[in-house]
């Protein structure tokens, strides 16, 4: 019971929390990427949640300018979060690892580690979004 | 006949019946891959085999032997945890059964604006480093 519960309330806070405050309605500072702010890097997945603004507001090249792989990351996040959903209703199974799981493996894990390297470096040295104020 | 069940820490726990088991098996306490012990005997196995665990011995106690040591057949790869860290906090510790852990970092970091997630980043490799050996729970490591 206590391992549902604790779950079925990250299920329910973590939707709530994050729509707040997108929309502003509670002042909670806008998240600080660590590896922007204490190393002064741009990971792979910098660009995404401004990604989805844009993509929000019909903005479809601009989304795909600021992170091409915005998709796959709000994807891959949808799958941990209805993970934790599934939890709540089937403790000790898991679905994420079911999907996501198989990204472990080869050739996956290389195409994709391979990716997020060019990705990185296009973040870091040719996307000059990232550096503008949004 | 009772069983034990290896804990996080690797210390027998028990003893219980086999309906007790399947119940801490439902919470989520004990896992496919724990290990169990019949009360009296030395041969400690997962617990999905354990419809085929060996005879009991005597009424001894505790088991004789300590439960083996445990390498998490799923484990994740360094290069895997380096890549998912760099990308995506949750993702990472999806892989290792604890992607509630990763959603509650995130919200920390979201309400502490940033700082947070140095101390999620300590959990994370805390967390990586334990599931080389074996099987973590839900919430381990987290400070409670």
């Amino acid at each position: 019971m206590k391992f549902r519960a604790a779950h079925l309330a990250v299920a329910i806070l973590v939707p709530l929390l994050l729509a707040l405050t997108e929309l502003r309605v509670i002042p909670l500072p806008v998240i600080e990427c660590p590896f922007e702010q204490y190393l002064g890097i741009h990971c792979p997945m910098c660009g995404t949640s401004r990604a989805w603004r844009c993509f929000a507001a019909g903005k479809y090249l601009l989304a795909f300018a600021y992170n091409p792989l915005f998709l796959f990351f709000g994807l891959a996040c949808l799958i941990v979060y209805l993970d934790v959903v599934w939890k709540v209703f089937a403790p000790g199974s898991t679905l994420g690892m079911g999907v996501i799981g198989p990204l472990l493996r080869r050739p996956y894990n290389l195409v994709i580690g391979s990716v997020f390297a060019v990705l990185f470096l296009y973040n870091n040295f040719f996307n000059k979004l990232l550096n503008q104020p949004f | 006949m009772k069983y034990y069940y290896a804990d996080a820490s690797n210390n027998p726990v028990g003893p219980y019946s086999l309906e007790d088991l399947h119940a801490l098996n439902i919470n989520g306490v004990v896992t496919p891959e724990t290990y169990v012990c019949v009360e009296g005997g030395n041969s400690w196995q997962p617990y999905r085999n354990l419809q085929i665990a060996s005879t009991p011995l005597s009424s001894a106690a505790l088991p004789m032997t300590p439960p083996p040591s445990q390498s998490n057949p799923s484990r994740v790869s360094v290069g895997n945890a380096i890549l998912w860290f760099f990308c995506c906090l949750p993702i990472g510790f999806t892989f290792w059964g604890q992607p509630a852990k990763g959603w509650i970092w995130v919200l920390i970091s979201l309400c502490t604006g940033g700082a947070g997630g140095l101390v999620a980043i300590v959990d994370y490799w805390m967390s990586y480093s334990a599931q080389e050996k074996r099987k973590l729970g839900p919430w381990e490591y987290f400070p409670r």
